[in-house]
Order: C-alpha cells, then sequence, then structure tokens
C-alpha cells in the first residue's frame, strides 16, 4: 500500500545547510559567537593540542555521566548512545567513540533547530531541546532521542552540546517501537521535531508529560532523560572551564582549526588513493511482518581527486514496512565507515569530514524515505544495510593503495539480530528489554589479519556486549549459553570475525507468557560480505521451540549445550514476528560474524588446524572449504591439504562458465 | 609500473591481472573481471552456516556466484546475490597505473 504524502510534511525533511547559511536564517532572532579567521591562524600549537584533547576528552566524560545516571542496560551496558560537541551553528566539532551512527546527525538537528526555532519560541541560556523525529535528524528512528542545549557565553550561542541514547520503549504499537507490522510511521512512534523540554535550566513538567505519556515503561525514560540532561550539563560545565581558562575566541578558534584539519588530512589521503569506482548492492529481506520482498541499496563511490560521491542512484523504492530509514540513515551509515577505515588519526571532526564528500540519494527510496515512510527500524535496517555497501566500497577503494589497504575490512556483522522481550519482570513490574547479545558482533577480516571474533559493531567502537548476570537480574531471563558460533565468520584467506549465539528460557515471570518481537535481516542471505574472494558470513538464524522439555532436562542436571538437544516444535523465526515466549519455550538466536578477505584455498593450512583447534572452524569446513585435511590429532595432512585443493580447483572450473563477452 | 588493486588483482598499464598466476583479466578499459569465469549454484556453497531458502523468507530466486581467474582458478570475488542482479560488485581504476 503506498503511503500518500502528508502537505507541510516538508518542513522537516531537513537537508544540512553549509555554515554561512545557518548564519544568515538565525542571525535576526539569536546572537552568534565567531571567531576571525586570522585568529585561527595565530593559534599556537600547543594551545590547540591541549584544548583539541580537552574537548575529546569532554565527550568521553559524558559517556561516563550518562552510564552512571541511566537504568537502561542497552546504555549502561551495550554503550548505544554517543555526543557530540558542536560549534555555534551546528557543524560538528568533536563526535564521542561511542555509537558513531547516530551522532552523525547531531548537525542537522541543531541546524533545523536554528533555522525553526530561533524565532519561536527562542533559544535562550539554560534551554534544551529533545527530538526523534529521524526526518530532522539527531538520530536514525524514533528510539534515538537527542537532548541538545545551546551553550551561550554572555549574550552569544558560543557551541551546542549533544547527546543522543537508544530508549528501550517510547511507544507505538509493538513493544519496545518495534513496529513489525509497520505500514506507515503512523503504525509507530510518534517522531518528535525539537522540542524545548528545558527552559531556562527548568525540566519542563507539561512537555515532559506529553513526553513518557506515549512510553510503556516512563519511569526508566525518565531517568535517560535526566541521564541526557545531565550529560549536557556536565559537558557545558567543561566548556565553561576552558572558555574561562582561554579565552571564548581561543576555544572557538581550536574548534575552527579541528574542522579544517579533519578535512584538509582526510583530503590528503583521498588525494593519494588512485582515482576509480566501486560499486556494491547491500540486500534486506522482508520489510515487514509477512512480507517476502527483497531489497536493494546500491552504490557506487567514486573517488576523484581529494573528493568523493557516494551515488545511491538505483536504490530500491522506499518500502510498505519498518524498514525505511531518512536522509539522516544514509549520513548515519556512511561516518562511521569513513571514521573507522580513513580517520583513525585525525580529529573526529565531522564538520570537516562531510566536506570531503557529496552524497547522491533519491528521495522516496529506502534509504532516503520521505513522509510518512514507516522508520522504525531505520538505524538497524536500511542505515545499517546503508554501512553494508560503503564498507565494501570504501574498503575496496582502500585496498587498491599499499598503505591504506591495512585499514580495509571486510564487512562486519551485516544486521541486527533483534529478540525484543516485554512483559512482567521477576519483581512484577513491567519491563522491556532488547536483547544486547548480538552487541558481539564479528568484525570483517582485513588484507592482513583475521577478523576479531564477537568483536563488537563497526558503528560502535565503544560498544559491549551485556553481562549475562545483569541480563538475569534485571529480566525474567534464564541463559542456557552465550557462545561463539563455529563457522560463522566468513571464510577466506583471512578469516572473518566469528558472530554468536545465545539461547534462553523464560524465568520467574508472574506471567504465564512474555512478549517477543522478533527483527531482522540476514535470514535469506547473507549480509556480511566478504572481499577479494572472501566468502561472506553466516546467515542470522533465530528459532522457537515451543512446548519444550526444557525444565525436564534442568531438572535432570543435563547441561544444554545444542538446541537439537531440545524436544519440542522447532519454529524458526522469520524476519519479522511479533509472538509469545511461554515459560516452557526456549528461544535461540545466532547472528552474525564478519565476511572474509581472499580467497579460502589460500589461507595458510596451519591457521585453519588451529582454527579446527579451537573450535572456531568445523573440521567438515576446514576440508570442504578451504581445502584442508587434518589428521586424528587436528594436525594438517599436507599431501592430502595438497591434493585437496586441487580438487576444489577442479570441481571450480568444471561448474564455471566462460563469460559471454571473452569466448 | 604495477599497481595493486587487491589482493588478486594488479593493474599493469590499463589492464588487469591475476597477482597469483599473472592471467589477463581484463584488457584495459574493460571492467576489472571481464574475462573472469563465473560459477554459480546453490547458495549453501557459501558455506556452512549459509542457511538461506530453508524456510524460504523471501519470493526472490538467490544463487552463491563466484569469479575465478581462468587461470589458477583463485576466487576473485565470492558472493550470494539475486539472480536478477547482473551487476553488483565492480571495481574500476580510473588513474594510469604508471
Amino acid at each position: 500500500m503506498p503511503v500518500n504524502p502528508v502537505p507541510g510534511s516538508e518542513k522537516f525533511s531537513y537537508r544540512p545547510r553549509p555554515a554561512a547559511e545557518v548564519r544568515e536564517l538565525a542571525s535576526p532572532h539569536v546572537k552568534l559567537h565567531d571567531v576571525s579567521t586570522e585568529a585561527v591562524t595565530r593559534l599556537d600549537p600547543l594551545t590547540y593540542e591541549v584544548v583539541r584533547h580537552r574537548l575529546e576528552a569532554v565527550t568521553d566524560e559524558m559517556g561516563e555521566a550518562i552510564v552512571r545516571m541511566s537504568g537502561s542496560i542497552i546504555v549502561t551496558d551495550c554503550n548505544d548512545f554517543n555526543f557530540a560537541i558542536l560549534d555555534e551553528v551546528g557543524e560538528a566539532v568533536q563526535m564521542g567513540l561511542y555509537n558513531t551512527e547516530l551522532a552523525a546527525c547531531s548537525d542537522m538537528a541543531v541546524k533545523w533547530t536554528l533555522e525553526n526555532r530561533s524565532a519561536n519560541p527562542g533559544i535562550r541560556s539554560g534551554d534544551m531541546f529533545l527530538c526523534n523525529d529521524p526526518w530532522v535528524g539527531g538520530g536514525l528512528h524514533q528510539n534515538d532521542v537527542s537532548l541538545f542545549a545551546p551553550l551561550f557565553v554572555g549574550d552569544e550561542i558560543f557551541a551546542w552540546t549533544a547527546a543522543v541514547a537508544h530508549q528501550v520503549d517510547v511507544g507505538g504499537v509493538s513493544p519496545g517501537s518495534w513496529s513489525v507490522n509497520s505500514q506507515d510511521v503512523f503504525w509507530e512512534s510518534l517522531p518528535t521535531p525539537p522540542l524545548k523540554i528545558v527552559e531556562g535550566g527548568h525540566l519542563r513538567s507539561d512537555i515532559e508529560d506529553v513526553w513518557l505519556r506515549r512510553c510503556r515503561i516512563p519511569a526508566l525514560v525518565a531517568l535517560d532523560l535526566r541521564a541526557k540532561i545531565g550529560a549536557n550539563h556536565m559537558a557545558q560545565e567543561r566548556l565553561n572551564e576552558l572558555v574561562q581558562k582561554y579565552s571564548a575566541d581561543t576555544v572557538k578558534a581550536v574548534m575552527r582549526r579541528m574542522i579544517d584539519d579533519a578535512e584538509q588530512r582526510l583530503r590528503a589521503k583521498l588525494s593519494e588513493i588512485p582515482d576509480g569506482e566501486w560499486t556494491a548492492v547491500s540486500y534486506q529481506d522482508s520489510a515487514r511482518q509477512g512480507d517476502d520482498g527483497l531489497y536493494r541499496i546500491r552504490l557506487r563511490l567514486q573517488k576523484q581527486g581529494d573528493q568523493m560521491t557516494f551515488d545511491f542512484t538505483g536504490t530500491d523504492a522506499q518500502a510498505d514496512g519498518l524498514i525505511n530509514c531518512t536522509f539522516a540513515g544514509i549520513r548515519g551509515g556512511i561516518m562511521p565507515v569513513l571514521l573507522t577505515t580513513l580517520c583513525g588519526d585525525l580529529p573526529w571532526s565531522p564538520g570537516g569530514l562531510y566536506r570531503c564528500f557529496d552524497i547522491i540519494s533519491e528521495p522516496g527510496t529506502v534509504n532516503d524515505c520521505t513522509y510518512p515512510a514507516g522508520v522504525s527500524k531505520g538505524s538497524v535496517a536500511s542505515a545499517w544495510a546503508t554501512t553494508n555497501a560503503v564498507t565494501e566500497c570504501l574498503s575496496g577503494m582502500l585496498d587498491a593503495h599499499a598503505e591504506y589497504s591495512r585499514n580495509a575490512m571486510s564487512v562486519c556483522v551485516g544486521s541486527w539480530d533483534l529478540a525484543l522481550l516485554a512483559g512482567l519482570d521477576q519483581r512484577g513490574g513491567p519491563f522491556v528489554n532488547l536483547v544486547g547479545d548480538p552487541m558481539a558482533g564479528g568484525l570483517g577480516a582485513r588484507p592482513d589479519s583475521d577478523g576479531v571474533d564477537t568483536g563488537g559493531l563497526a558503528m560502535i567502537p565503544m560498544g559491549r556486549v551485556p553481562d549475562v548476570e545483569m541480563s538475569e537480574f534485571s529480566y525474567p531471563m534464564l541463559y542456557l549459553w552465550r557462545r561463539e558460533e563455529a563457522d560463522s565468520g566468513g571464510p577466506g584467506r583471512y578469516r572473518g570475525g566469528l558472530g554468536g549465539s545465545s539461547a534462553f528460557v523464560v524465568y520467574d515471570s508472574p506471567a504465564p507468557e512474555v512478549a517477543l518481537v522478533v527483527s531482522g535481516g540476514g535470514k535469506a542471505m547473507p549480509q556480511s560480505s566478504g572481499m577479494s574472494g572472501g566468502y561472506p558470513a553466516n546467515t542470522q538464524y533465530d528459532v522457537a521451540v515451543r512446548n519444550s522439555n526444557i525444565r525436564e532436562l534442568l531438572s535432570q542436571g543435563t547441561v544444554v549445550t545444542d538446541i537439537e538437544q531440545v524436544q519440542g516444535v522447532h519454529e524458526p523465526m522469520p524476519p519479522h514476528l511479533e509472538t509469545k515466549l511461554g515459560l516452557d519455550d526456549v528461544y535461540f538466536l545466532a547472528w552474525q560474524g564478519g565476511g572474509g578477505y581472499g580467497d579460502p584455498l589460500h589461507r595458510a593450512p596451519d591457521a585453519v588446524a588451529a582454527d579446527v583447534l579451537a573450535e572456531k572452524v568445523t573440521s567438515a569446513a576446514a576440508r570442504d572449504v578451504y581445502g584442508v585435511v587434518l589428521h586424528g590429532d587436528k594436525t594438517v595432512d599436507h599431501d592430502a591439504t595438497v591434493e585437496q585443493r586441487r580438487a576444489i580447483r577442479r570441481d571450480r572450473a568444471a561448474e564455471a562458465q566462460q563469460p559471454e563477452g571473452a569466448r | 609500473m604495477n599497481r595493486r588493486v587487491n589482493d588478486n588483482l594488479t593493474s599493469v598499464n590499463g589492464k588487469i591481472h591475476c597477482a597469483h598466476c599473472d592471467h589477463v583479466l581484463a584488457e584495459a578499459g574493460e571492467p576489472a573481471l571481464h574475462r573472469a569465469l563465473t560459477r554459480r549454484g546453490d547458495v549453501a556453497k557459501a558455506g556452512p552456516q549459509v542457511r538461506a531458502g530453508v524456510p524460504a523468507f523471501i519470493r526472490a530466486a538467490v544463487e552463491f556466484r563466484q569469479k575465478l581467474c581462468p587461470g589458477c582458478h583463485t576466487a576473485l570475488l565470492t558472493e550470494v546475490a539475486a539472480v536478477d542482479d547482473v551487476a553488483t560488485r565492480e571495481t574500476t581504476l580510473t588513474t594510469p597505473s604508471d
């Protein structure tokens, strides 16, 4: 069913404007601090480095602050949040090391606010704005709730601080706000454009009531709101101290130079890399419950001199479901890869980095959707798939450079394996738990090394997997295991990092069942692609074993280590489903590893043997995919391995066809 | 002068060669894997943990696809892609190699 455009919604479909335009639009209503080019030029290197590192430390400290105040495991244990310090017109000066996908769009929300809120209701000292509208920016789906605040020096806006974190429930049809039956945004949590929720230093109770009224767990979301207020306060105190010590002009000059430095140094790197074009397609299976469609994001990366163009022309039309993302999702999909592959030794100043590339996208497509398309899964659907395509193209580009190729990486955990539980916890209170175990995704292999096993997510350098004991303490769950899964890393000369699996039962809930929301792509085809002949990682695989004998097995003292040990009705979970999990059910989820690099037939046989010994690769995969035959003691049978690799090459040749144009 | 394209490919005066056996995979002006062999098959060929199709969650037909060097049968590109998608992953260097 096509969505009908909503007149007036174009006001919120934001494309960030250049700084000068934002300044011109906001200036009649607010005073904006500025600094001369001469002041930036005059800045001495020592002061620059001291203040720059202090700004970086402030974003780290914001992370400490939010973790100490939040009560949500997705924040306290998974680090699914991030921060940014922005200049007076919303150019991002410094981004934290947490979820880089989220903070990549803080600039959009701040610029939109300057353009649309300066006159009415006005922007004053002590104000803070809340936003979870993915079309405006600040986050990629409604659960990404940002809170950003102007920092005044005198009567001028000197800078902005921004905090954004995933909230486990912000309303909508389904628990956790993952509306798997969504056909448009009206099935989902209401997107909220920038709203002055803190005014003159006071949290407005009327606005807070409106905000929390939509949530299933308002107390927890209220606590997270205060955590973000606290993180902003802390950052502003630190920035005020810097201004008092070094002067506003000096700190601003540092900000300007950080942005310029990031741009110049990225451009210098790009200039060294051969020009060319790299293309990729990333797939998503199913847009909502009951849908069996396949959705493509197509990318052509063009690199010419010191400028890149990410061209998504040809991407599929926006879907009748929840997988779409807005333009913020494209930016959030690009920036994490850019930061980790090209900017490890540069200031993480997105304001400068964004100058080095253009984005071509078509409004009305899955990664640039128009209102009111469904977007409640945008962050881990089309934005994530955008990250996959960008990873392939940027890594392909880096692979062409002798030195920078070491920073290339195959796709990391190609999709998020969502299992969300909701109901009554062991204390009789309501709970919503986004199971965070897939935070231990496999990282992609590189041209000189294996991917990191259960190493995390590409977009959250500081991400963590929640502690099992903490999950069991907080929610009515009993884990049977959480572990790495053999063969889940994409085979290659360098193997992709392993993904993992978990199995758990509902335990000690006063209710007879809990709600289960399943939402994860990568089940019909693998989404962690390999590079240079490397194989993709595993497909995602989730199973509910209904009416199982698990309690009988546990009462007998049986340690269950394989889901096949559990008797009952094994029900493979489709990509999207809202269902229940009963007290006798077992839930198993296996998420993806990272893609491989190079031909697995080129992998050192001893490395394969070591993997088999460590149970990272099975003997069958060693023989059939890597062509390595092992003795009974798991050492390499070299003669048999040579013959097996010859045989695999013969089989490949027998199955291959000549290309049409070369016959 | 040779230029690296990736682990498997080298560009020499615009021609793309296999880095392992020197077989010419593309003449100047052709896509990088233009003369590579193509192997197709069931997605299970992508590895023991690739379960695509059981059960069938999507309508579209998908396949395992591999580009191979005609000289040494090294895998140059391995993917699972929709059967209908002919062009998925391509590399074109435009900077001269010498």
